[in-house]
C-alpha cells in the first residue's frame, strides 16, 4: 500500500504533493503551500460543502489551511499527502461542528439503518439534479465513505482516515450506494 | 452489468457536481504568504545580535565615562611631569641640603625652685656651674661652614623596576644599590652595581628600570649618582 505511492514520489519529485509538502515544512516558503492549495483546495471543499453547510464550510476551509500553515513540522516524512490533508479536514470539521452543537455521535455511528424513501416525490429534470439530492438524503457516514472512495482512497486509507475498521467502511460505501441508486430510481 | 452501469453513472455524475462546486479563496495565502516567514532560529538570531550590540554599547558608554584621561608622557617638553610611583620608602624621601646651620636654640636657664629637700645647698651649687656653662656655649663662635657642593637633579620621569614573577613566587626580597651618571641628553648611563642582596634578577630588573630614568637636558651629573631598590614581599 505504501510502496507505489513512494515509487510515484520517487518517480515525480518535482510536482509531487509530497515534494511539495515536505519542501513547505523545511523551508516555510508560501509558494509551496499555494500550490498545495491549488491542488487540493477544490477537493477539501467540496468534501466539506457536502458534509455541512455552505458558511460552515467556508470557515472551515480556511480553518484546515491555517491548521497548516502554523503546524510545527511534522516529525514524519513518508504519508500521502491527499489523505492527510482529508484527515485534517475531517478533523477541522467534526470539531467546528461539536463546537456548534451540531454534531450527534450515533449520526457517525448508525450506518446499517436503512434510508427511508422520504414522502414527497422529487421530481428532477436532470440525472444530476437527482443525485445531489440523493447524496444531500444520505448520512453524514456514509456520505463520507461514499465521498471518499470517490475522491479514489482505497478502502484502507479510507479506514485510516476515519479510523473505523475495514468491515464497517466497506458496508457504508455499499449502502451508500444502494440508498442513492434506490432514490435516483 | 446494472451496477457497473450505476457505478460509472455516479462517477461521472460526482465528477460534475464537483465541478460546480467553487471553492473559496483562502485567506491564509493572502495574509500570511505576502508576509515574509522568518523562521524561529533567525528571529532568535536577530534578537540576541541586538541583545549583544546593545550591552556592547552601554558598556562601551560606561567605559567611556568612567575611565580616567590618560595623558601621554611628555618627557622633554616643559609642560608636564609625571607623577611618580614610588616603590619603597627609601626613595620617598626628597633629598633635602641645608645651606646653613639652623639657630642655636637659646638656652633660658630657669631659677629652680628649692624645695625642702636633704641637700638643698649641693643642688644649688650644682645649677650654678651648669648656668656657667651654658654661658660659654653662647659665646661659642661658629666657624662658617663650606655650602656642599651637591646638585639636585631630579628625574622627569622614573620607572619602577618589575619585580620577577619567579621570584616574586619564592618571596625573596632583596636590596640593589646602583650607582649611575646622567649625560647631556638626560639619559642614565655607566650604571654600576655597588651592592646587591638576594636574588640575581632584582639586579637586573633595577638596572633596566633604571637605565629608562630620564633627567633634564643639559644637566648632566658632575659625580656619579646612587640610587637604592629595595624589594620587599609582603
Amino acid at each position: 500500500m505504501k510502496l507505489p505511492s513512494k515509487i510515484k514520489g520517487l518517480l515525480s519529485t518535482g510536482t509531487s504533493p509530497e515534494y511539495l509538502w515536505r519542501k513547505f515544512y523545511r523551508t516555510r516558503k508560501p509558494e509551496y503551500l499555494a500550490s498545495l492549495v491549488q491542488l487540493f483546495n477544490q477537493p477539501l471543499f467540496h468534501y466539506l460543502l457536502t458534509l455541512t453547510d455552505a458558511s460552515t464550510a467556508e470557515d472551515v476551509i480556511q480553518t484546515v489551511w491555517l491548521k497548516v500553515l502554523k503546524m510545527d513540522t511534522p516529525q514524519t516524512s513518508d504519508i500521502v499527502v491527499k489523505s492527510w490533508l482529508f484527515k485534517v479536514a475531517r478533523n477541522s470539521l467534526i470539531d467546528e461542528l461539536r463546537r456548534l452543537n451540531r454534531w450527534r455521535y450515533e449520526e457517525l455511528k448508525e450506518h446499517t439503518i436503512e434510508l427511508e424513501v422520504p414522502l414527497e416525490i422529487k421530481v428532477f429534470d436532470d440525472r444530476l439534479g437527482k443525485f445531489n439530492w440523493a447524496l444531500s438524503k444520505l448520512s453524514f457516514a456514509q456520505k463520507e465513505a461514499f465521498i471518499f472512495q470517490q475522491e479514489g482512497f482505497s478502502l484502507m486509507e479510507i479506514c485510516e482516515i476515519t479510523d473505523e475498521s475495514f468491515e464497517t467502511i466497506k458496508s457504508r460505501i455499499r449502502y451508500a450506494k444502494a440508498n442513492l441508486k434506490r432514490l435516483m430510481s | 452489468m446494472k451496477n457497473n452501469e450505476f457505478e460509472q453513472e455516479l462517477n461521472e455524475l460526482y465528477r460534475q457536481r464537483k465541478e460546480l462546486v467553487k471553492a473559496p479563496p483562502i485567506d491564509v495565502l493572502k495574509s500570511e504568504g505576502k508576509g515574509v516567514y522568518v523562521p524561529r532560529y533567525l528571529k532568535f538570531a536577530v534578537l540576541s545580535l541586538f541583545g549583544g550590540v546593545a550591552s556592547f554599547g552601554v558598556l562601551a558608554l560606561i567605559t567611556h565615562f568612567a575611565a580616567p584621561k590618560v595623558q601621554p608622557p611628555v618627557i622633554d617638553g616643559t609642560a608636564t611631569l609625571l607623577p611618580v610611583e614610588i616603590a619603597s620608602p627609601d626613595l620617598d624621601e626628597p633629598i633635602t641640603i641645608k645651606t646653613s646651620l639652623p639657630p642655636i636654640p637659646k638656652i633660658v636657664i630657669r631659677p629652680i625652685e628649692t624645695r625642702s629637700m636633704p641637700n638643698g645647698t649641693e643642688k644649688i651649687h650644682a645649677a650654678k656651674d651648669f648656668q656657667q656653662a651654658n654661658e660659654d656655649i653662647n659665646s661659642l663662635v661658629i666657624p662658617e661652614v663650606a655650602k656642599p657642593n651637591v646638585q639636585q637633579l631630579i628625574p622627569l620621569l622614573k620607572v619602577l623596576p618589575e619585580y620577577p614573577k619567579s621570584v616574586a613566587r619564592k618571596k625573596a626580597s632583596g636590596v640593589v644599590r646602583l650607582s649611575y651618571e646622567v649625560n647631556a641628553k638626560g639619559e642614565v648611563i655607566n650604571i654600576k652595581v655597588e651592592q646587591a642582596q638576594g636574588e640575581r634578577l632584582l639586579r637586573r630588573a633595577a638596572q633596566k628600570a633604571l637605565s629608562q630614568w630620564r633627567y633634564p637636558k643639559n644637566e648632566s651629573s658632575q659625580g656619579r649618582l646612587e640610587v637604592l631598590f629595595d624589594f620587599t614581599v609582603s
